[in-house]
Order: structure tokens, then C-alpha cells, then sequence
């Protein structure tokens, strides 16, 4: 909106000033302009410890003789930084936080969306693990859709009271990596009954939906 | 007026050819956009990215090494082009680096 109007009080501008040699022909200026946002929208940080590799130098990890040539990574400590507005988006253009082998939908990264047919879920990966609590989530509608009017709105995935094809189409969250599923409606905060600093963030939907729109989930607000 | 994907996409594949490294720091202070670099940066960490690109986004990705960055308490990391402007900061929780770990770091941007 704001590129629309200044882009008009340019053109009027620039007309005035044709004008004012009293030419006979009326020139048309039209100017265009959009606005093109970049952003960072998640960190992932994995920290691989190495306890039994063998590492040059070290002091016992880099002595001859002894049992450290095993696998070099013994575990993986994943865990995902936010960005500054604390909400996790998943765009669908990649893989990494849809849990492919559990989740039963299709997801087309090409077209940005994910497709679930009647009696099938989607279920996240761990989208968030700060190493401090996770209280609370949120499901926030799809910006750009905020002010068609049309309400209880995830994009174009409709959640809780709205009906699509034959299933209701229902959403969860999880603190605790899957163990515990709590069902949420969108756009409302949701607290969860215990939380950790080991807490660790997936969501899940079910239903026969297709989701072509961003989803975005508001953490500890 | 809009871009169409393809123009996004040669957007992406613009910024992202010109990114280089990533380096990690000790300074936790929350990102602010003044910020012209990573705040207190441990030079060591510096490794060069690799960079998968899908639809309008890319991901870059660099690893601090086991022999990188030792007796450090990690608190941020900074993307940068090739000329050392900075791309994105961003705070993380507290890391003690030994050299009995290695640190990955992975962040994905978007056009949108």
C-alpha cells in the first residue's frame, strides 16, 4: 500500500512538472514498485559430541594404544534457534522438519504445500528445542490472509471447527518430542500442563486438507 | 505489481552465490540491526559454508570443527558474504566448545 501511494504522488509530481511549459499533449507516467523481503527465518545448531574418535593432540584421544578409533559421533544435540520474533515457519520447500516416515501426506516442495487425504497426518520433526522451557505455542494465521474476513484461517487449512472433504481437521502440539499430543485450535495461545528445559516442540495435523499456505507457531509469547 | 517465482529464485541464487563463511563469537547481546558483524568473533571458527538452494530459499551450512574454537563459550553466529559484510546475526543458547564436540551450523533464508 505504502509503495502504491508514493508511487502515485510521484506520477502527479511528474506531470506537474510537464505541465508547466503548457505542453498540448498530456503525457502518462505510470510507475511500478514492489518490495522484496529476505529473511533468515531458522537457525538449526548441532552439536556432535566425539568421545571416542581420535583426535590429534588430545589428552586421551590422541594417544597411540588406546580404544579411541571407534564411531566418532555418539550423539547428536540438536537444537533450533529461533529468529528474533520467536515463531517457527515451515514454507514446505524443505524436507527437514516433516517427519517423512510417520507422516502419511504428500509434500510438494516444488508448489510449496503439503496434501492430506482422509485419514492421513502430518507430523513434524522437532521444529524447536531451546534448551529452556517451551510453555506455551501459538498458531497464528497465514498474514496475508488476515483481513479477507474469513476468519478461523491457517492459510487455506481451516482448523478445528471447519469441516473439509470427509474428516474435521484437527491440530496438535507436543513439548515433549511426540510423547504427549495436546490438541490446539488456531490462533489461540496454548499452555502447556508441564514443561522442561529439555522440552522439545512438534506439531501434527490430521485431516483431508491441503495446505498451500505457510504455517507459522509462536513460542512462549 | 509481483515477482514472479522464477525472479525470486534468481534473487535467491544472487545472494546466496555470495555468501562465503560462517563465524561463531562469545558476545550474547541480542541482535539488533545496527549490528555490522558478529560481536566478539573467536577466529578460528571461521568456516567456509555450503550452500543447498529449493524453491525461493536457500540453506547455508559450516562446520566448527573439533580442533576450532576450544575453551569458548559460543553465544553467536554470523553468515557473511565474501566481502565480510554480514548477512544475518543471530544469539544462541551458551556452547562450551572442546574438543570433544563439533558444531554445525545451519540457517535458512528465504525471499519471500
Amino acid at each position: 500500500m505504502e509503495d502504491t501511494i508514493n508511487n502515485i504522488l510521484r506520477d502527479k509530481q511528474d506531470i506537474k512538472n510537464q505541465l508547466g511549459d503548457f505542453q498540448n499533449v498530456l503525457p502518462v507516467i505510470k510507475r511500478f514498485s514492489t518490495t522484496i523481503d529476505i529473511k533468515q527465518y531458522i537457525h538449526v545448531i548441532e552439536e556432535n559430541q566425539l568421545n571416542d574418535s581420535m583426535i590429534w593432540g588430545h589428552s586421551s584421544n590422541g594417544v597411540w594404544g588406546q580404544s579411541k578409533w571407534g564411531d566418532r559421533r555418539t550423539s547428536n544435540g540438536e537444537f533450533t534457534v529461533l529468529p528474533r520474533n520467536n515463531t517457527f515457519i515451515e514454507y514446505f520447500a524443505f524436507d527437514r522438519f516433516i517427519d517423512m516416515t510417520n507422516s502419511t501426506g504428500t509434500l510438494d516442495t516444488a508448489n510449496e504445500k503439503y496434501t492430506l487425504d482422509s485419514g492421513e497426518e502430518l507430523v513434524s520433526n522437532i521444529v524447536t528445542k531451546l534448551r529452556r522451557p517451551i510453555y506455551n505455542v501459538t498458531f497464528i494465521e497465514h498474514p496475508d490472509l488476515r483481513d479477507t474476513g474469513t476468519g478461523m484461517v491457517l492459510g487455506e487449512l481451516q482448523l478445528g471447527t471447519t469441516t473439509f472433504g470427509d474428516d474435521n481437521v484437527q491440530l496438535y502440539m507436543s513439548n515433549d518430542s511426540g510423547t504427549n499430543w495436546y490438541a490446539v485450535d488456531e490462533g489461540e495461545k496454548f499452555t502447556f500442563p508441564t514443561s522442561s528445559d529439555n522440552d522439545e516442540l512438534k506439531y501434527k495435523i490430521k485431516g483431508e486438507v491441503e495446505i498451500t499456505h505457510p504455517i507459522y507457531i509462536k513460542v512462549n509469547s | 505489481m509481483a515477482i514472479p517465482t522464477i525472479g525470486k529464485n534468481k534473487i535467491r541464487d544472487l545472494i546466496s552465490s555470495s555468501v562465503d563463511y560462517i563465524i561463531m563469537g562469545t558476545n550474547g547481546d541480542d541482535f539488533d540491526v545496527s549490528d555490522t558483524g558478529v560481536k566478539a568473533p573467536v577466529n578460528d571458527t571461521k568456516n567456509n559454508v555450503v550452500i543447498t538452494k529449493t524453491n525461493k530459499s536457500f540453506q547455508t551450512q559450516a562446520t566448527v570443527l573439533s580442533t576450532q574454537g576450544n575453551g569458548n563459550t559460543l553465544k553467536e553466529v554470523g553468515v557473511y558474504f565474501d566481502d565480510d559484510v554480514i548477512l544475518d546475526r543471530f544469539v544462541i543458547p551458551d556452547l562450551v566448545k572442546t574438543d570433544q564436540i563439533e558444531v554445525v551450523n545451519i540457517a535458512i533464508s528465504r525471499i519471500n
